[in-house]
């Protein structure tokens, strides 16, 4: 099993288009071999030239995480106890 | 004091009666009607520099009203009453018009005359207090003791707040505008965007909050991090993260309570900054 290079998550393989692509399960990082990132615009480019073009992958833009940061579940509930720590210094 | 700036802001036009606002360590600040009266801290300086340029830029910082006097051996600021945001609803905050108005503060040329940022000083001034002798507070220290120093690295110089968060923004006249100009200066960007990145990694800050920030700053021409933000982050978010927690720990114990869910949960972070860097 590969590990993250930034929060040491486990790495999961999965195939995307042909392509490899490892993905963090914790901070959802991704992870490109030599020439995959290549690979993959080629076939975004085609794919934006063929008429009609399939569904575009969904890609969701998580918001990475340092190695420190919190992996789970954020607080569900933002309501006055929040207050200090946003609002003074 | 609070009778003297009282006095000051009603001379000013400020009329009703007197509200004191914050009170904290040597800072003071009392309203009065539409009118703000604020004593600096002993330690501030170069005020009148700092004021001067929120004067000149009326589209990102609130106006202060005249120049800072001294009163009493304190250096008194008077500016006009702006609405705060709605302390119950930190998601519905202006979280897009923060990162519009740094990005645009950051854009601006460097001008002569301003002194370096307070932003790392102030992590060190806050961290040099005596905390009560509390599991979080060992914590808390524990995790300052492995940041490495937070100095101004050299380079990424631009005009920055010094002290961004929540209470920094106010609306007046229907457009929100930054206050506290006491740490403004040159320094690297990456300290205003610090303390919501803090909070967001350290589970606090919900990471749609942290996204909204972030892209809005980003697309309104903020400084560019590159394509991982944290490479120059991390280290002031930590910083922030540490301060944060540490301001926690103490008011907790001057209002004589235990740590609430958020508290907690940044108290948890500060154990994983130390683990992270001690192994």
């Amino acid at each position: 099993m590969l590990q993250c290079p930034k929060c040491r998550g486990t790495m999961r393989t999965f195939d995307r288009n042909g392509v490899h692509i490892e993905q963090c399960e914790m901070c959802r990082g991704i992870f490109l071999d030599y020439g995959e990132l290549e690979t993959l615009a080629r076939i975004e480019s085609q794919w934006r030239q063929a008429p009609p073009p399939p569904a575009a992958p969904q890609v969701v833009v998580q918001p990475v995480q340092p190695g420190w940061g919190h992996h789970g579940h954020h607080r569900r509930h933002h309501g006055p106890s929040l207050f200090g720590m946003l609002f003074s210094t | 004091m609070i009778e003297e700036l009282a006095a000051l802001a009603g001379g000013s036009g400020g009329a009703g009666t007197a509200i004191v606002l914050y009170q904290r360590h040597d800072v003071l600040v009392v309203r009065v009607g539409a009118v703000v009266a604020k004593a600096h801290g002993v330690g501030s300086t170069l005020l009148a520099e700092r004021a001067s340029f929120a004067a000149a830029h009326p589209e990102l910082f609130l106006a202060p009203l005249g120049v800072p006097r001294d009163v009493s051996g304190r250096t008194v600021s008077l500016w006009p009453a702006g609405e705060p945001v709605d302390p119950s609803d930190p998601v519905g905050a202006p979280w897009e018009e923060a990162g519009r108005i740094l990005a645009a503060l950051h854009a601006l040329p460097v001008p002569s005359g301003l002194p370096v940022q307070g932003a790392p000083l102030r992590v060190r001034e806050i961290l040099s207090r005596p905390l009560p002798d509390t599991p979080a507070a060992r914590s808390v220290l524990r995790a300052y003791a492995t940041l490495p120093e937070v100095l101004e690295p050299a380079g990424h110089r631009c005009v920055v707040h010094g002290d961004f968060h929540l209470g920094q923004l106010v609306r007046h006249r229907g457009r929100w505008l930054l206050i506290d100009v006491d740490d403004l200066g040159l320094g690297d960007p990456v300290w205003d965007l610090a303390r919501p990145a803090g909070l967001f990694a350290a589970g606090v800050l919900p990471p749609d909050v942290w996204r909204r920030f972030l892209s809005s700053y980003l697309t309104h021409g903020g400084v560019d991090l590159g394509a991982d933000p944290w490479t120059r982050l991390d280290i002031p978010a930590q910083a922030l993260a540490i301060q944060t927690a540490a301001r926690c720990v103490s008011k907790a114990v001057d209002e004589g309570r235990t740590l609430n869910e958020y508290e907690t949960t940044l108290i948890d972070a500060c154990d994983r900054i130390s683990s992270s860097r001690t192994g």
